[in-house]
Protein backbone atom coordinates (compact mmCIF):
# COMPACT_ATOMS: atom_id res chain seq x y z
CA UNK A 1 0.00 0.00 0.00
CA UNK A 2 2.87 2.56 0.72
CA UNK A 3 4.33 1.81 -2.64
CA UNK A 4 1.16 2.62 -4.21
CA UNK A 5 0.85 5.70 -2.34
CA UNK A 6 4.32 6.89 -3.57
CA UNK A 7 4.06 6.25 -6.59
CA UNK A 8 1.48 8.80 -7.17
CA UNK A 9 3.31 11.34 -5.28
CA UNK A 10 5.45 14.27 -6.23
CA UNK A 11 7.31 15.95 -3.55
CA UNK A 12 7.63 19.56 -3.13
CA UNK A 13 11.13 18.76 -1.89
CA UNK A 14 13.99 16.17 -2.14
CA UNK A 15 16.84 15.31 0.20
CA UNK A 16 19.77 12.51 -0.03
CA UNK A 17 20.46 12.02 3.53
CA UNK A 18 22.66 8.58 2.46
CA UNK A 19 26.17 10.27 2.97
CA UNK A 20 25.14 11.74 6.73
CA UNK A 21 25.63 10.22 10.16
CA UNK A 22 23.34 10.31 13.07
CA UNK A 23 22.30 12.77 14.62
CA UNK A 24 22.91 14.91 11.07
CA UNK A 25 20.96 12.62 9.01
CA UNK A 26 17.75 13.89 11.47
CA UNK A 27 19.29 17.45 11.43
CA UNK A 28 19.28 17.32 7.38
CA UNK A 29 15.67 15.93 7.61
CA UNK A 30 14.01 19.08 9.30
CA UNK A 31 16.01 20.85 7.04
CA UNK A 32 14.34 19.06 4.39
CA UNK A 33 11.16 19.65 6.39
CA UNK A 34 11.60 23.37 6.73
CA UNK A 35 11.98 24.20 3.39
CA UNK A 36 8.26 23.43 2.72
CA UNK A 37 4.97 24.60 3.85
CA UNK A 38 2.72 22.47 6.35
CA UNK A 39 0.53 20.25 4.25
CA UNK A 40 3.27 19.46 1.86
CA UNK A 41 5.60 16.49 1.21
CA UNK A 42 9.25 16.25 1.45
CA UNK A 43 10.91 12.93 -0.45
CA UNK A 44 14.26 11.25 1.98
CA UNK A 45 16.54 9.05 0.88
CA UNK A 46 17.78 6.87 3.07
CA UNK A 47 20.40 4.09 3.52
CA UNK A 48 19.20 0.41 5.31
CA UNK A 49 19.86 0.29 9.08
CA UNK A 50 20.04 2.86 11.51
CA UNK A 51 18.70 5.54 9.11
CA UNK A 52 15.83 3.83 8.08
CA UNK A 53 15.06 2.53 11.38
CA UNK A 54 15.36 5.29 13.38
CA UNK A 55 14.12 8.50 10.54
CA UNK A 56 10.42 7.31 10.14
CA UNK A 57 10.46 7.26 14.27
CA UNK A 58 11.76 10.15 15.35
CA UNK A 59 9.57 12.01 12.50
CA UNK A 60 6.01 10.79 13.73
CA UNK A 61 7.46 12.02 17.44
CA UNK A 62 7.49 15.26 15.76
CA UNK A 63 4.31 15.39 14.31
CA UNK A 64 4.80 14.64 10.92
CA UNK A 65 3.06 11.53 9.14
CA UNK A 66 5.10 9.31 6.77
CA UNK A 67 2.78 8.53 3.93
CA UNK A 68 5.03 6.06 1.53
CA UNK A 69 7.83 4.33 1.61
CA UNK A 70 9.78 2.68 -1.53
CA UNK A 71 13.16 0.82 -1.69
CA UNK A 72 15.88 -0.29 -4.08
CA UNK A 73 18.77 -1.93 -2.83
CA UNK A 74 19.86 -0.66 0.28
CA UNK A 75 18.18 2.82 -0.37
CA UNK A 76 14.82 3.74 0.82
CA UNK A 77 12.77 6.49 -0.56
CA UNK A 78 10.47 8.08 2.34
CA UNK A 79 7.81 10.59 1.56
CA UNK A 80 6.54 12.68 4.59
CA UNK A 81 3.76 14.93 4.70
CA UNK A 82 4.97 17.67 6.79
CA UNK A 83 2.65 18.54 9.89
CA UNK A 84 0.72 15.32 9.47
CA UNK A 85 -2.36 17.26 7.76
CA UNK B 1 22.60 20.57 1.56
CA UNK B 2 21.39 23.52 4.01
CA UNK B 3 18.75 25.13 4.88
CA UNK B 4 17.88 28.20 3.39
CA UNK B 5 19.81 30.86 5.34
CA UNK B 6 21.94 28.44 7.39
CA UNK B 7 25.05 27.34 6.01
CA UNK B 8 26.81 23.72 6.50
CA UNK B 9 28.44 25.05 9.20
CA UNK B 10 25.72 26.15 10.93
CA UNK B 11 23.83 23.37 10.92
CA UNK B 12 26.62 21.44 12.70
CA UNK B 13 27.40 24.05 15.29
CA UNK B 14 23.82 24.10 16.13
CA UNK B 15 22.58 20.79 15.50
CA UNK B 16 21.89 19.84 19.24
CA UNK B 17 19.47 22.91 19.37
CA UNK B 18 18.06 21.78 15.82
CA UNK B 19 17.70 18.23 16.89
CA UNK B 20 15.38 19.46 20.14
CA UNK B 21 11.87 19.63 19.08
CA UNK B 22 10.32 22.65 20.61
CA UNK B 23 13.56 24.56 18.79
CA UNK B 24 14.63 23.00 15.39
CA UNK B 25 15.46 24.89 12.28
CA UNK B 26 12.50 28.02 12.27
CA UNK B 27 14.05 28.40 16.49
CA UNK B 28 17.36 28.24 15.21
CA UNK B 29 16.96 30.81 12.33
CA UNK B 30 15.11 32.91 15.20
CA UNK B 31 17.59 33.11 17.70
CA UNK B 32 20.33 33.56 14.78
CA UNK B 33 17.77 36.81 14.18
CA UNK B 34 17.63 37.66 18.16
CA UNK B 35 19.44 40.45 20.32
CA UNK B 36 20.16 39.92 23.90
CA UNK B 37 22.08 42.68 26.26
CA UNK B 38 23.71 41.46 29.13
CA UNK B 39 24.07 44.36 32.11
CA UNK B 40 26.84 43.55 33.90
CA UNK B 41 30.03 41.28 32.57
CA UNK B 42 30.52 39.32 36.05
CA UNK B 43 30.02 36.21 37.47
CA UNK B 44 26.27 35.87 36.17
CA UNK B 45 27.48 37.88 32.89
CA UNK B 46 29.96 35.13 32.44
CA UNK B 47 27.93 32.09 32.12
CA UNK B 48 25.03 34.02 30.71
CA UNK B 49 27.02 35.30 27.76
CA UNK B 50 28.97 31.94 27.25
CA UNK B 51 25.53 30.28 26.66
CA UNK B 52 23.93 33.10 24.40
CA UNK B 53 26.81 33.38 22.26
CA UNK B 54 26.96 29.46 21.82
CA UNK B 55 23.12 28.54 21.36
CA UNK B 56 23.94 31.43 18.75
CA UNK B 57 21.89 34.67 19.64
CA UNK B 58 22.96 37.16 16.95
CA UNK B 59 23.75 39.93 18.44
CA UNK B 60 24.89 40.23 21.90
CA UNK B 61 25.29 43.53 23.86
CA UNK B 62 27.60 43.49 26.52
CA UNK B 63 27.02 46.53 29.08
CA UNK B 64 30.10 47.19 32.22
CA UNK B 65 32.13 49.86 33.12
CA UNK B 66 34.26 47.99 35.66
CA UNK B 67 37.68 46.26 35.04
CA UNK B 68 38.85 42.71 35.75
CA UNK B 69 40.57 42.44 39.33
CA UNK B 70 41.88 39.32 40.54
CA UNK B 71 39.36 38.92 43.31
CA UNK B 72 36.60 38.44 40.68
CA UNK B 73 38.41 35.68 38.91
CA UNK B 74 36.32 33.07 41.55
CA UNK B 75 33.91 32.73 39.11
CA UNK B 76 33.75 35.38 36.33
CA UNK B 77 35.12 33.11 33.89
CA UNK B 78 35.09 34.90 30.82
CA UNK B 79 37.86 36.56 32.10
CA UNK B 80 41.44 35.37 33.20
CA UNK B 81 44.31 36.00 34.84
CA UNK B 82 45.75 37.94 31.82
CA UNK B 83 42.64 40.17 31.51
CA UNK B 84 43.32 41.53 35.33
CA UNK B 85 43.07 45.57 34.69
CA UNK B 86 41.29 45.20 31.38
CA UNK B 87 38.13 47.05 30.90
CA UNK B 88 35.22 43.95 31.60
CA UNK B 89 33.68 44.29 28.47
CA UNK B 90 36.95 44.09 26.15
CA UNK B 91 37.97 40.69 27.86
CA UNK B 92 34.34 39.69 27.64
CA UNK B 93 33.65 40.82 24.03
CA UNK B 94 36.85 38.53 22.80
CA UNK B 95 35.89 35.46 24.85
CA UNK B 96 32.35 35.77 23.73
CA UNK B 97 34.08 35.93 20.04
CA UNK B 98 36.05 32.81 20.97
CA UNK B 99 32.79 31.11 21.82
CA UNK B 100 31.21 32.00 18.42
CA UNK B 101 33.04 34.42 16.11
CA UNK B 102 29.60 34.87 14.27
CA UNK B 103 28.11 36.69 17.02
CA UNK B 104 27.75 40.53 16.73
CA UNK B 105 29.27 41.84 20.18
CA UNK B 106 28.43 45.71 20.93
CA UNK B 107 30.12 46.69 24.22
CA UNK B 108 29.06 49.61 26.25
CA UNK B 109 32.08 50.10 28.36
CA UNK B 110 30.31 52.57 30.82
CA UNK B 111 28.19 51.98 34.29
CA UNK B 112 24.57 52.69 33.15
CA UNK B 113 22.94 56.16 34.12
CA UNK B 114 19.24 56.87 34.85
CA UNK B 115 19.38 59.37 32.17
CA UNK B 116 20.94 57.10 29.63
CA UNK B 117 19.58 53.52 30.15
CA UNK B 118 16.13 53.69 28.57
CA UNK B 119 18.28 54.12 25.25
CA UNK B 120 20.41 51.68 26.19
CA UNK B 121 17.56 49.33 26.44
CA UNK B 122 15.67 49.83 24.06
CA UNK B 123 15.23 47.91 20.71
CA UNK B 124 17.14 44.79 22.25
CA UNK B 125 14.60 41.45 22.17
CA UNK B 126 16.00 40.80 25.78
CA UNK B 127 17.58 42.17 28.58
CA UNK B 128 19.59 40.32 31.26
CA UNK B 129 19.97 41.77 34.51
CA UNK B 130 23.68 40.65 36.09
CA UNK B 131 24.43 43.75 37.94
CA UNK B 132 25.90 43.56 41.06
CA UNK B 133 24.03 46.63 43.03
CA UNK B 134 20.84 47.46 43.73
CA UNK B 135 21.27 50.78 41.56
CA UNK B 136 21.38 49.14 38.43
CA UNK B 137 18.89 46.75 39.17
CA UNK B 138 16.37 49.70 39.69
CA UNK B 139 17.30 51.64 36.72
CA UNK B 140 17.42 48.87 34.45
CA UNK B 141 14.06 47.14 35.44
CA UNK B 142 12.21 50.48 34.98
CA UNK B 143 13.91 51.18 31.80
CA UNK B 144 13.06 47.62 30.62
CA UNK B 145 9.42 48.03 31.63
CA UNK B 146 8.55 51.43 30.29
CA UNK B 147 10.19 50.40 27.24
CA UNK B 148 8.49 47.26 26.73
CA UNK B 149 11.29 45.03 26.91
CA UNK B 150 11.34 41.43 28.32
CA UNK B 151 13.66 41.23 31.34
CA UNK B 152 15.28 38.20 33.20
CA UNK B 153 17.30 39.19 36.30
CA UNK B 154 19.26 37.40 38.94
CA UNK B 155 21.45 37.80 41.56
CA UNK B 156 23.51 35.55 44.27
CA UNK B 157 24.71 36.13 47.36
CA UNK B 158 26.89 33.82 49.26
CA UNK B 159 25.38 30.40 48.60
CA UNK B 160 21.86 31.90 47.68
CA UNK B 161 20.71 33.16 44.45
CA UNK B 162 17.29 34.14 43.11
CA UNK B 163 15.80 34.42 39.74
CA UNK B 164 12.79 35.98 37.49
CA UNK B 165 11.75 37.47 34.18
CA UNK B 166 9.73 40.49 33.70
CA UNK B 167 7.76 40.56 30.59
CA UNK B 168 6.27 43.86 30.09
CA UNK B 169 2.20 43.09 29.89
CA UNK B 170 -0.07 44.63 31.34
CA UNK B 171 -1.33 41.80 33.55
CA UNK B 172 1.93 40.35 34.52
CA UNK B 173 3.99 42.01 38.03
CA UNK B 174 7.31 43.68 37.38
CA UNK B 175 10.06 44.16 39.40
CA UNK B 176 9.09 46.57 41.92
CA UNK B 177 6.19 44.00 42.80
CA UNK B 178 8.33 42.55 44.26
CA UNK B 179 10.65 45.21 45.62
CA UNK B 180 8.64 48.23 45.49
CA UNK B 181 12.29 50.13 46.46
CA UNK B 182 15.71 49.87 46.57
CA UNK B 183 16.66 48.02 49.76
CA UNK B 184 18.39 50.23 52.22
CA UNK B 185 22.04 48.98 53.17
CA UNK B 186 20.84 47.46 56.86
CA UNK B 187 19.56 44.63 54.45
CA UNK B 188 21.79 44.42 51.79
CA UNK B 189 25.36 43.41 50.72
CA UNK B 190 26.37 43.28 47.25
CA UNK B 191 28.44 41.03 45.87
CA UNK B 192 31.73 42.95 47.07
CA UNK B 193 30.86 43.20 50.82
CA UNK B 194 30.09 39.40 51.25
CA UNK B 195 31.52 36.24 49.85
CA UNK B 196 29.78 34.34 47.31
CA UNK B 197 30.61 30.84 45.65
CA UNK B 198 31.39 31.04 41.64
CA UNK B 199 29.67 27.76 40.48
CA UNK B 200 26.85 28.80 42.18
CA UNK B 201 26.66 32.02 40.38
CA UNK B 202 27.33 30.29 37.73
CA UNK B 203 24.04 28.05 38.09
CA UNK B 204 21.79 31.27 37.99
CA UNK B 205 23.61 33.03 35.46
CA UNK B 206 23.20 29.92 33.33
CA UNK B 207 19.58 30.11 34.36
CA UNK B 208 19.49 33.60 32.83
CA UNK B 209 20.62 31.83 29.62
CA UNK B 210 17.96 29.47 29.52
CA UNK B 211 15.13 31.43 30.10
CA UNK B 212 16.35 34.39 27.88
CA UNK B 213 16.29 31.99 25.15
CA UNK B 214 12.97 30.74 25.81
CA UNK B 215 12.07 34.40 25.82
CA UNK B 216 13.42 34.68 22.63
CA UNK B 217 12.21 31.68 21.05
CA UNK B 218 8.35 31.60 23.32
CA UNK B 219 8.38 28.26 24.09
CA UNK B 220 8.05 26.62 27.62
CA UNK B 221 6.85 28.53 30.64
CA UNK B 222 8.49 30.67 32.01
CA UNK B 223 9.35 32.72 35.65
CA UNK B 224 6.95 35.92 34.46
CA UNK B 225 4.58 34.57 37.58
CA UNK B 226 7.06 33.00 39.98
CA UNK B 227 10.16 33.59 41.19
CA UNK B 228 13.21 30.70 41.52
CA UNK B 229 15.60 30.78 44.61
CA UNK B 230 18.34 28.07 45.29
CA UNK B 231 20.08 27.66 47.75
CA UNK B 232 23.45 25.87 47.16
CA UNK B 233 24.33 25.51 50.48
CA UNK B 234 21.19 23.17 51.12
CA UNK B 235 21.16 21.53 48.05
CA UNK B 236 17.35 23.39 47.69
CA UNK B 237 15.44 25.12 44.83
CA UNK B 238 12.43 26.19 45.28
CA UNK B 239 9.68 28.12 42.71
CA UNK B 240 7.35 30.71 44.60
CA UNK B 241 4.51 32.72 42.92
CA UNK B 242 4.69 35.91 42.48
CA UNK B 243 1.25 38.19 42.00
CA UNK B 244 1.20 42.00 40.78
CA UNK B 245 0.83 44.40 43.36
CA UNK B 246 -2.30 46.98 42.70
CA UNK B 247 -0.47 49.54 44.13
CA UNK B 248 2.78 49.03 42.52
CA UNK B 249 3.84 52.54 41.64
CA UNK B 250 5.45 51.26 38.14
CA UNK B 251 3.17 48.70 36.66
CA UNK B 252 -0.34 49.86 39.06
CA UNK B 253 -3.35 51.54 37.84
CA UNK B 254 -2.01 54.20 39.32
CA UNK B 255 1.71 54.01 38.57
CA UNK B 256 3.49 57.50 39.58
CA UNK B 257 6.66 56.12 37.80
CA UNK B 258 6.77 57.24 34.12
CA UNK B 259 10.40 57.75 34.23
CA UNK B 260 13.27 56.18 35.13
CA UNK B 261 14.85 57.64 38.60
CA UNK B 262 18.66 58.02 39.32
CA UNK B 263 19.22 55.70 42.31
CA UNK B 264 22.33 56.73 44.76
CA UNK B 265 23.36 53.51 46.62
CA UNK B 266 22.42 53.88 50.49
CA UNK B 267 25.60 51.67 51.78
CA UNK B 268 27.56 55.15 52.79
CA UNK B 269 25.75 57.90 52.47
CA UNK B 270 25.88 60.91 49.89
CA UNK B 271 27.90 58.01 48.15
CA UNK B 272 27.65 56.62 44.50
CA UNK B 273 28.16 53.11 42.85
CA UNK B 274 31.67 52.56 42.11
CA UNK B 275 33.33 49.49 41.04
CA UNK B 276 32.20 46.33 41.61
CA UNK B 277 29.29 46.93 43.11
CA UNK B 278 30.34 49.08 46.35
CA UNK B 279 30.39 52.84 47.47
CA UNK B 280 32.81 55.43 46.63
CA UNK B 281 32.22 58.80 48.48
CA UNK B 282 30.61 61.30 46.48
CA UNK B 283 33.39 63.75 44.96
CA UNK B 284 33.64 67.06 46.16
CA UNK B 285 34.85 69.73 43.70
CA UNK B 286 38.48 70.03 44.42
CA UNK B 287 39.04 67.52 46.81
CA UNK B 288 40.79 64.39 46.30
CA UNK B 289 38.60 60.99 46.50
CA UNK B 290 39.32 59.38 50.26
CA UNK B 291 38.14 55.89 50.76
CA UNK B 292 35.76 55.34 52.83
CA UNK B 293 35.37 53.51 56.44
CA UNK B 294 33.86 51.00 54.90
CA UNK B 295 36.26 50.43 52.06
CA UNK B 296 39.50 50.80 54.25
CA UNK B 297 37.84 48.52 56.83
CA UNK B 298 37.50 46.14 54.01
CA UNK B 299 41.04 46.34 53.27
CA UNK B 300 43.00 42.59 53.22
CA UNK B 301 39.61 40.38 53.48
Amino acid sequence: MARDTANTIVPAYRADLTGTRCPMTFVHAKVALDAVESGQVVELVLLEGEQIQDVPKNLKEEGHRVIGVTHKGDRYHLFVRKDGR
Amino acid sequence: MSGRGLTDEDLERYSRNILLPQVGVAGQKKLLASSALVVGAGGLGSAALSYLAAAGVGRIGIADGDRVELSNLNRQVLHGAADVGRPKVESAREAVLAINPACRVEVIGRRLTGETVRRTVRGWDVVLDAADNFPTRFIVSDACWLEEVPLVSAGVVGFQGQLLTVLPKADNPCYRCLIPEPPTDQFTATCAQAGVLGAAVGVLGSLQAVEAIKVLLGIGHGFERRLFVYNALEGKAQVLQRVKDPACALCGPKATITDVLEYRATCCPGGVCGPDGCCVPAEEPGKKRRKSARQRGRKGR
